[in-house]
Protein backbone atom coordinates (compact mmCIF):
# COMPACT_ATOMS: atom_id res chain seq x y z
CA UNK A 1 0.00 0.00 0.00
CA UNK A 2 1.41 2.94 -1.26
CA UNK A 3 -0.22 5.50 1.09
CA UNK A 4 2.97 6.30 3.22
CA UNK A 5 3.97 8.33 0.01
CA UNK A 6 2.18 11.63 0.16
CA UNK A 7 2.47 12.08 4.24
CA UNK A 8 5.30 14.20 5.73
CA UNK A 9 7.19 14.47 2.53
CA UNK A 10 7.35 18.29 3.25
CA UNK A 11 9.89 18.84 6.40
CA UNK A 12 12.40 16.16 7.10
CA UNK A 13 12.06 15.19 10.99
CA UNK A 14 15.49 16.21 12.84
CA UNK A 15 14.63 15.01 16.75
CA UNK A 16 13.88 11.30 17.28
CA UNK A 17 10.55 10.66 18.01
CA UNK A 18 9.61 9.03 20.91
CA UNK A 19 8.19 5.38 20.33
CA UNK A 20 4.55 6.07 21.67
CA UNK A 21 3.71 8.50 18.85
CA UNK A 22 5.65 6.60 16.30
CA UNK A 23 2.91 3.93 17.03
CA UNK A 24 0.12 5.84 16.58
CA UNK A 25 1.90 7.42 13.50
CA UNK A 26 1.98 3.82 12.43
CA UNK A 27 -1.65 2.93 13.80
CA UNK A 28 -3.36 6.14 11.65
CA UNK A 29 -1.44 5.03 8.69
CA UNK A 30 -2.55 1.59 8.88
CA UNK A 31 -6.28 2.47 9.52
CA UNK A 32 -6.15 4.97 6.92
CA UNK A 33 -4.53 2.40 4.28
CA UNK A 34 -7.33 -0.15 5.15
CA UNK A 35 -10.22 2.11 5.24
CA UNK A 36 -9.85 5.06 2.61
CA UNK A 37 -10.94 2.86 -0.28
CA UNK A 38 -14.03 1.54 1.72
CA UNK A 39 -14.98 5.82 2.31
CA UNK A 40 -18.27 5.60 0.02
CA UNK A 41 -19.55 3.02 2.28
CA UNK A 42 -18.17 3.59 5.45
CA UNK A 43 -19.23 7.36 5.46
CA UNK A 44 -23.03 6.74 4.80
CA UNK A 45 -23.28 3.32 6.79
CA UNK A 46 -21.38 5.18 9.80
CA UNK A 47 -23.52 8.14 9.15
CA UNK A 48 -25.70 8.28 12.56
CA UNK A 49 -22.55 7.97 14.32
CA UNK A 50 -21.27 10.84 12.70
CA UNK A 51 -24.55 13.00 13.19
CA UNK A 52 -25.69 13.32 9.62
CA UNK A 53 -21.85 14.41 8.06
CA UNK A 54 -20.09 11.85 5.90
CA UNK A 55 -16.67 13.27 6.73
CA UNK A 56 -17.34 12.60 10.81
CA UNK A 57 -18.98 9.66 9.89
CA UNK A 58 -15.79 8.45 8.18
CA UNK A 59 -13.77 9.89 11.40
CA UNK A 60 -15.71 7.93 13.60
CA UNK A 61 -15.45 4.56 11.57
CA UNK A 62 -11.84 4.89 11.29
CA UNK A 63 -11.57 5.95 15.33
CA UNK A 64 -12.85 2.51 15.96
CA UNK A 65 -10.81 0.53 13.70
CA UNK A 66 -7.82 2.48 15.41
CA UNK A 67 -9.17 0.99 19.11
CA UNK A 68 -10.57 -2.61 18.25
CA UNK A 69 -9.14 -3.47 14.85
CA UNK A 70 -5.22 -3.56 15.23
CA UNK A 71 -2.92 -5.81 17.11
CA UNK A 72 0.49 -6.09 17.72
CA UNK A 73 3.19 -3.60 19.21
CA UNK A 74 5.34 -1.30 16.95
CA UNK A 75 7.13 -1.54 14.44
CA UNK A 76 5.01 -4.68 13.47
CA UNK A 77 1.26 -3.53 13.97
CA UNK A 78 -1.38 -5.19 11.98
CA UNK A 79 -5.04 -4.96 10.82
CA UNK A 80 -7.22 -7.44 11.97
CA UNK A 81 -9.73 -7.45 9.09
CA UNK A 82 -11.99 -9.64 11.39
CA UNK A 83 -12.31 -7.09 13.86
CA UNK A 84 -13.62 -3.85 11.28
CA UNK A 85 -16.69 -2.59 11.38
CA UNK A 86 -17.42 -1.37 7.73
CA UNK A 87 -20.95 -0.33 8.93
CA UNK A 88 -22.11 0.15 12.41
CA UNK A 89 -25.86 0.46 14.05
CA UNK A 90 -28.87 -1.21 15.62
CA UNK A 91 -30.71 -2.76 12.69
CA UNK A 92 -30.37 -6.72 13.58
CA UNK A 93 -28.37 -8.36 12.05
CA UNK A 94 -27.91 -11.84 10.29
CA UNK A 95 -26.05 -15.09 10.28
CA UNK A 96 -24.05 -16.19 6.92
CA UNK A 97 -24.95 -19.97 6.42
CA UNK A 98 -23.03 -20.68 3.59
CA UNK A 99 -20.36 -18.87 1.51
CA UNK A 100 -19.44 -19.85 -1.84
CA UNK A 101 -17.34 -18.40 -4.96
CA UNK A 102 -16.70 -19.67 -8.05
CA UNK A 103 -16.41 -18.34 -11.91
CA UNK A 104 -16.07 -14.44 -10.79
CA UNK A 105 -19.40 -15.16 -8.48
CA UNK A 106 -19.36 -14.61 -4.79
CA UNK A 107 -23.03 -16.35 -3.06
CA UNK A 108 -23.60 -16.14 0.35
CA UNK A 109 -26.71 -17.76 2.12
CA UNK A 110 -27.71 -16.19 4.88
CA UNK A 111 -30.60 -16.70 8.03
CA UNK A 112 -32.15 -14.62 9.89
CA UNK A 113 -33.95 -14.61 13.37
CA UNK A 114 -37.81 -13.00 13.34
CA UNK A 115 -37.32 -9.93 15.46
CA UNK A 116 -39.64 -7.06 15.94
CA UNK A 117 -37.16 -4.10 14.56
CA UNK A 118 -36.54 -6.30 11.80
CA UNK A 119 -38.17 -5.47 8.39
CA UNK A 120 -38.79 -7.47 5.50
CA UNK A 121 -37.91 -4.93 3.25
CA UNK A 122 -34.09 -4.38 4.96
CA UNK A 123 -31.57 -4.50 2.14
CA UNK A 124 -28.60 -6.72 2.00
CA UNK A 125 -25.48 -5.02 1.46
CA UNK A 126 -22.16 -7.45 0.16
CA UNK A 127 -18.81 -5.91 -0.04
CA UNK A 128 -15.28 -7.44 -1.53
CA UNK A 129 -12.52 -5.93 -0.49
CA UNK A 130 -8.89 -6.53 -1.06
CA UNK A 131 -6.71 -3.75 0.98
CA UNK A 132 -3.33 -4.85 -1.07
CA UNK A 133 -4.69 -3.65 -4.36
CA UNK A 134 -6.81 -1.30 -3.16
CA UNK A 135 -9.64 -2.47 -5.07
CA UNK A 136 -13.53 -3.52 -3.64
CA UNK A 137 -16.86 -3.88 -4.67
CA UNK A 138 -20.15 -4.43 -4.10
CA UNK A 139 -23.58 -5.96 -4.81
CA UNK A 140 -25.08 -3.62 -7.79
CA UNK A 141 -28.77 -5.70 -7.64
CA UNK A 142 -30.76 -5.33 -4.29
CA UNK A 143 -31.53 -7.92 -2.12
CA UNK A 144 -33.71 -8.27 0.96
CA UNK A 145 -33.38 -9.74 3.80
CA UNK A 146 -36.16 -12.24 3.48
CA UNK A 147 -34.84 -13.35 0.05
CA UNK A 148 -32.01 -15.54 2.20
CA UNK A 149 -29.10 -15.81 0.25
CA UNK A 150 -26.95 -12.61 -2.30
CA UNK A 151 -24.99 -12.79 -5.16
CA UNK A 152 -22.11 -10.43 -6.27
CA UNK A 153 -19.75 -10.22 -9.40
CA UNK A 154 -16.40 -10.18 -8.37
CA UNK A 155 -14.48 -7.32 -9.38
CA UNK A 156 -11.94 -8.53 -12.45
CA UNK A 157 -8.66 -7.66 -10.28
CA UNK A 158 -10.52 -9.95 -7.94
CA UNK A 159 -10.81 -13.16 -9.47
CA UNK A 160 -7.19 -13.91 -9.08
CA UNK A 161 -6.80 -12.40 -5.23
CA UNK A 162 -8.03 -13.26 -1.79
CA UNK A 163 -9.75 -10.73 -0.54
CA UNK A 164 -12.16 -10.03 2.61
CA UNK A 165 -15.50 -10.03 2.49
CA UNK A 166 -18.27 -8.32 4.48
CA UNK A 167 -22.21 -8.58 4.91
CA UNK A 168 -24.56 -5.74 6.26
CA UNK A 169 -28.17 -4.63 6.05
CA UNK A 170 -29.58 -0.81 5.74
CA UNK A 171 -33.66 0.19 6.14
CA UNK A 172 -35.16 0.94 2.93
CA UNK A 173 -34.58 4.44 3.65
CA UNK A 174 -30.65 4.13 4.24
CA UNK A 175 -31.12 5.69 7.69
CA UNK A 176 -30.67 2.63 9.71
CA UNK A 177 -27.88 0.42 9.96
CA UNK A 178 -26.87 -3.05 11.11
CA UNK A 179 -23.38 -3.97 12.16
CA UNK A 180 -21.48 -5.35 9.65
CA UNK A 181 -20.58 -9.34 9.76
CA UNK A 182 -17.30 -10.67 9.04
CA UNK A 183 -17.57 -13.33 5.92
CA UNK A 184 -13.54 -14.52 5.93
CA UNK A 185 -10.72 -14.12 3.64
CA UNK A 186 -12.01 -16.12 0.37
CA UNK A 187 -10.12 -17.24 -2.45
CA UNK A 188 -11.53 -15.36 -5.90
CA UNK B 1 17.01 28.92 -1.06
CA UNK B 2 15.21 28.26 1.59
CA UNK B 3 11.28 29.25 2.31
CA UNK B 4 10.22 32.07 5.14
CA UNK B 5 7.49 32.78 6.76
CA UNK B 6 5.60 35.83 6.60
CA UNK B 7 7.04 38.91 8.86
CA UNK B 8 4.84 42.19 10.47
CA UNK B 9 4.60 43.72 6.67
CA UNK B 10 4.07 40.04 4.96
CA UNK B 11 6.49 38.10 2.80
CA UNK B 12 9.96 39.82 1.69
CA UNK B 13 9.75 40.36 -1.94
CA UNK B 14 12.53 41.94 -3.76
CA UNK B 15 16.26 42.36 -3.44
CA UNK B 16 17.97 43.66 -0.43
CA UNK B 17 21.80 43.07 0.07
CA UNK B 18 22.77 39.72 -1.29
CA UNK B 19 19.50 38.30 -0.84
CA UNK B 20 16.56 38.12 -3.16
CA UNK B 21 12.67 37.43 -1.56
CA UNK B 22 10.12 36.15 -4.26
CA UNK B 23 6.59 34.07 -4.25
CA UNK B 24 5.90 31.16 -6.26
CA UNK B 25 2.16 29.09 -5.42
CA UNK B 26 2.09 31.11 -2.40
CA UNK B 27 5.05 30.06 -1.22
CA UNK B 28 7.64 32.66 -0.02
CA UNK B 29 11.41 31.92 -1.31
CA UNK B 30 14.34 33.65 -0.45
CA UNK B 31 17.49 33.21 -2.35
CA UNK B 32 21.27 34.11 -1.59
CA UNK B 33 23.32 35.40 -4.79
CA UNK B 34 25.87 32.92 -5.96
CA UNK B 35 29.12 33.96 -4.13
CA UNK B 36 31.02 31.18 -5.59
CA UNK B 37 30.98 28.60 -8.15
CA UNK B 38 31.73 24.81 -7.25
CA UNK B 39 34.31 23.46 -9.26
CA UNK B 40 34.77 20.01 -7.66
CA UNK B 41 33.60 17.37 -10.22
CA UNK B 42 30.45 15.18 -8.81
CA UNK B 43 31.13 11.77 -7.83
CA UNK B 44 29.74 9.16 -9.67
CA UNK B 45 26.99 8.50 -7.26
CA UNK B 46 25.49 12.34 -7.66
CA UNK B 47 26.15 11.54 -11.79
CA UNK B 48 23.96 8.87 -11.77
CA UNK B 49 21.30 11.14 -9.78
CA UNK B 50 21.55 13.80 -12.23
CA UNK B 51 20.96 11.74 -15.25
CA UNK B 52 18.00 10.02 -13.45
CA UNK B 53 16.11 13.20 -12.72
CA UNK B 54 17.55 14.62 -16.07
CA UNK B 55 15.88 11.71 -17.52
CA UNK B 56 12.68 11.54 -16.07
CA UNK B 57 12.34 15.99 -16.36
CA UNK B 58 12.86 15.38 -20.22
CA UNK B 59 10.55 12.07 -20.57
CA UNK B 60 7.67 13.78 -18.67
CA UNK B 61 8.27 17.67 -20.69
CA UNK B 62 5.93 16.58 -23.34
CA UNK B 63 3.42 15.67 -21.51
CA UNK B 64 2.83 18.33 -18.56
CA UNK B 65 -0.79 18.72 -19.20
CA UNK B 66 -1.71 15.39 -18.41
CA UNK B 67 0.05 15.09 -15.50
CA UNK B 68 -1.71 18.77 -14.41
CA UNK B 69 -4.83 15.98 -14.61
CA UNK B 70 -3.31 13.42 -12.98
CA UNK B 71 -1.99 14.52 -9.80
CA UNK B 72 -4.23 17.87 -9.79
CA UNK B 73 -4.91 16.64 -5.92
CA UNK B 74 -1.36 17.55 -5.07
CA UNK B 75 -0.70 20.56 -7.69
CA UNK B 76 -1.61 23.46 -5.32
CA UNK B 77 1.87 24.28 -4.25
CA UNK B 78 3.81 22.47 -7.04
CA UNK B 79 3.38 21.67 -10.75
CA UNK B 80 1.65 18.56 -12.12
CA UNK B 81 5.35 17.56 -13.21
CA UNK B 82 6.99 18.07 -10.38
CA UNK B 83 4.46 15.67 -8.15
CA UNK B 84 5.17 13.64 -10.87
CA UNK B 85 9.11 13.41 -10.98
CA UNK B 86 8.76 13.08 -7.30
CA UNK B 87 6.56 10.28 -7.01
CA UNK B 88 8.58 8.29 -9.79
CA UNK B 89 11.75 8.79 -8.76
CA UNK B 90 12.67 6.56 -6.17
CA UNK B 91 10.97 3.44 -8.22
CA UNK B 92 11.08 4.22 -12.09
CA UNK B 93 14.58 3.34 -13.03
CA UNK B 94 16.32 0.59 -13.95
CA UNK B 95 20.31 1.32 -12.44
CA UNK B 96 22.78 -1.45 -13.92
CA UNK B 97 25.66 0.20 -12.21
CA UNK B 98 26.78 3.94 -14.47
CA UNK B 99 23.71 3.42 -17.06
CA UNK B 100 20.44 4.20 -15.74
CA UNK B 101 17.31 3.81 -17.89
CA UNK B 102 13.35 4.39 -17.39
CA UNK B 103 11.21 1.42 -16.28
CA UNK B 104 8.51 1.94 -18.41
CA UNK B 105 5.88 -0.10 -16.68
CA UNK B 106 6.94 0.97 -13.34
CA UNK B 107 5.65 4.74 -14.49
CA UNK B 108 2.68 6.31 -13.05
CA UNK B 109 0.92 9.07 -14.59
CA UNK B 110 -1.79 9.36 -11.91
CA UNK B 111 -2.77 8.87 -8.04
CA UNK B 112 -6.20 9.19 -6.45
CA UNK B 113 -9.10 6.96 -5.45
CA UNK B 114 -10.65 5.82 -8.28
CA UNK B 115 -10.57 2.43 -9.30
CA UNK B 116 -9.06 1.27 -12.04
CA UNK B 117 -10.87 -1.01 -14.34
CA UNK B 118 -9.13 -4.35 -14.73
CA UNK B 119 -9.22 -6.94 -17.72
CA UNK B 120 -6.86 -4.43 -19.20
CA UNK B 121 -5.93 -5.31 -22.98
CA UNK B 122 -4.14 -3.59 -25.84
CA UNK B 123 -3.15 -4.91 -29.18
CA UNK B 124 -1.48 -3.38 -32.77
CA UNK B 125 -3.25 -3.29 -36.22
CA UNK B 126 -1.57 -1.40 -39.22
CA UNK B 127 -1.68 1.68 -38.01
CA UNK B 128 -3.90 1.63 -34.40
CA UNK B 129 -3.92 0.24 -31.12
CA UNK B 130 -6.66 -0.62 -29.73
CA UNK B 131 -7.01 -0.69 -26.10
CA UNK B 132 -9.88 -2.22 -24.13
CA UNK B 133 -10.83 -2.47 -20.19
CA UNK B 134 -13.81 -4.02 -18.13
CA UNK B 135 -16.33 -1.59 -18.30
CA UNK B 136 -18.11 -2.84 -15.14
CA UNK B 137 -18.62 -0.51 -12.09
CA UNK B 138 -19.07 -3.15 -9.38
CA UNK B 139 -21.01 -0.78 -7.33
CA UNK B 140 -18.88 1.55 -5.70
CA UNK B 141 -15.39 3.29 -6.79
CA UNK B 142 -16.33 3.85 -10.70
CA UNK B 143 -18.71 5.88 -12.57
CA UNK B 144 -19.62 5.01 -15.58
CA UNK B 145 -18.81 8.10 -17.10
CA UNK B 146 -14.97 8.25 -16.10
CA UNK B 147 -12.91 9.78 -18.86
CA UNK B 148 -10.02 7.04 -19.86
CA UNK B 149 -6.89 8.21 -20.29
CA UNK B 150 -5.19 6.40 -23.32
CA UNK B 151 -1.52 7.66 -23.42
CA UNK B 152 0.90 6.02 -26.38
CA UNK B 153 4.56 6.03 -26.34
CA UNK B 154 6.88 5.21 -28.99
CA UNK B 155 10.25 4.24 -27.71
CA UNK B 156 12.03 4.56 -31.47
CA UNK B 157 11.01 7.86 -31.80
CA UNK B 158 10.29 9.32 -28.96
CA UNK B 159 6.88 10.74 -29.58
CA UNK B 160 3.41 10.89 -27.51
CA UNK B 161 0.06 10.19 -28.41
CA UNK B 162 -3.36 10.53 -26.24
CA UNK B 163 -6.46 9.45 -27.29
CA UNK B 164 -9.75 11.54 -27.49
CA UNK B 165 -10.91 10.30 -24.10
CA UNK B 166 -13.63 7.84 -24.38
CA UNK B 167 -16.37 6.89 -21.65
CA UNK B 168 -15.61 3.96 -18.63
CA UNK B 169 -18.52 2.24 -19.82
CA UNK B 170 -17.25 2.02 -23.53
CA UNK B 171 -14.74 -0.47 -22.50
CA UNK B 172 -12.43 0.54 -25.16
CA UNK B 173 -10.62 3.09 -27.25
CA UNK B 174 -7.83 3.77 -30.06
CA UNK B 175 -4.87 5.47 -31.16
CA UNK B 176 -3.98 6.13 -34.76
CA UNK B 177 -0.51 7.01 -35.75
CA UNK B 178 0.70 6.49 -39.65
CA UNK B 179 3.99 6.45 -37.75
CA UNK B 180 3.39 3.14 -36.23
CA UNK B 181 3.13 1.49 -39.38
CA UNK B 182 7.25 1.88 -39.56
CA UNK B 183 9.78 -0.17 -38.08
CA UNK B 184 11.13 -0.66 -35.90
CA UNK B 185 9.33 0.65 -33.06
CA UNK B 186 8.78 0.07 -29.23
CA UNK B 187 5.28 0.95 -27.78
CA UNK B 188 4.45 1.11 -24.09
CA UNK B 189 0.87 2.17 -23.30
CA UNK B 190 -0.71 3.53 -19.71
CA UNK B 191 -4.26 4.17 -19.19
CA UNK B 192 -5.74 5.47 -16.21
CA UNK B 193 -9.59 7.05 -15.20
CA UNK B 194 -10.93 10.67 -14.60
CA UNK B 195 -13.98 11.26 -13.10
CA UNK B 196 -16.44 13.69 -14.64
CA UNK B 197 -15.78 16.71 -11.81
CA UNK B 198 -12.03 15.83 -12.98
CA UNK B 199 -11.55 15.67 -9.10
CA UNK B 200 -10.79 12.27 -8.93
CA UNK B 201 -7.93 9.93 -10.46
CA UNK B 202 -7.06 6.64 -10.72
CA UNK B 203 -3.72 4.92 -10.43
CA UNK B 204 -1.98 4.49 -14.00
CA UNK B 205 -2.03 0.59 -15.19
CA UNK B 206 0.68 -0.01 -18.12
CA UNK B 207 -0.71 -2.61 -20.42
CA UNK B 208 1.71 -4.37 -22.53
CA UNK B 209 0.95 -4.43 -26.28
CA UNK B 210 0.17 -8.15 -27.11
CA UNK B 211 1.40 -8.47 -31.37
CA UNK B 212 3.69 -5.29 -31.60
CA UNK B 213 6.84 -8.66 -31.55
CA UNK B 214 8.29 -8.32 -35.30
CA UNK B 215 11.30 -9.86 -36.92
CA UNK B 216 12.53 -6.00 -36.97
CA UNK B 217 11.56 -5.26 -33.72
CA UNK B 218 13.32 -8.22 -32.16
CA UNK B 219 16.71 -7.39 -33.73
CA UNK B 220 16.66 -3.81 -32.30
CA UNK B 221 15.49 -4.00 -28.93
CA UNK B 222 15.99 -8.22 -28.65
CA UNK B 223 12.31 -8.88 -27.99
Amino acid sequence: MDIDFFYDRSKPKKKEQSYGRLAVQQRMRLAMAFLHPLRPIVAGSWLNQGQGNRSKAFGQALKALMQDAIEGYYPDQRIAADRVLVSNGLLPTIHAVDVRCDNGMLEVRFSDESLPTASSNDEVVLVVYSPEIGIAGKNTEIYFRNDGQIRLKLPTQLRTQRFHAYLFLHNSKKKQFSRSVYLGQIAG
Amino acid sequence: MGTIEDGINGPFRGKAGSVIGSSWRKINYIKGLPRFKNRRPASPNQLVERRKFALLNRFFDPISSLLEVGFRQFTSRATGRNVAIRYNYDHAFIVDEEKVTIDYPALQFSHGSLFPAGDERAWLEDDTVYATWDPDTYGMGRSMDDSAYIVLYNEGNDVFRANSNPMRHEGGGQITDKSLTQQPHKLHLWLFFVDRAGRLVSKTVYIPIENQESQENKNRYGY
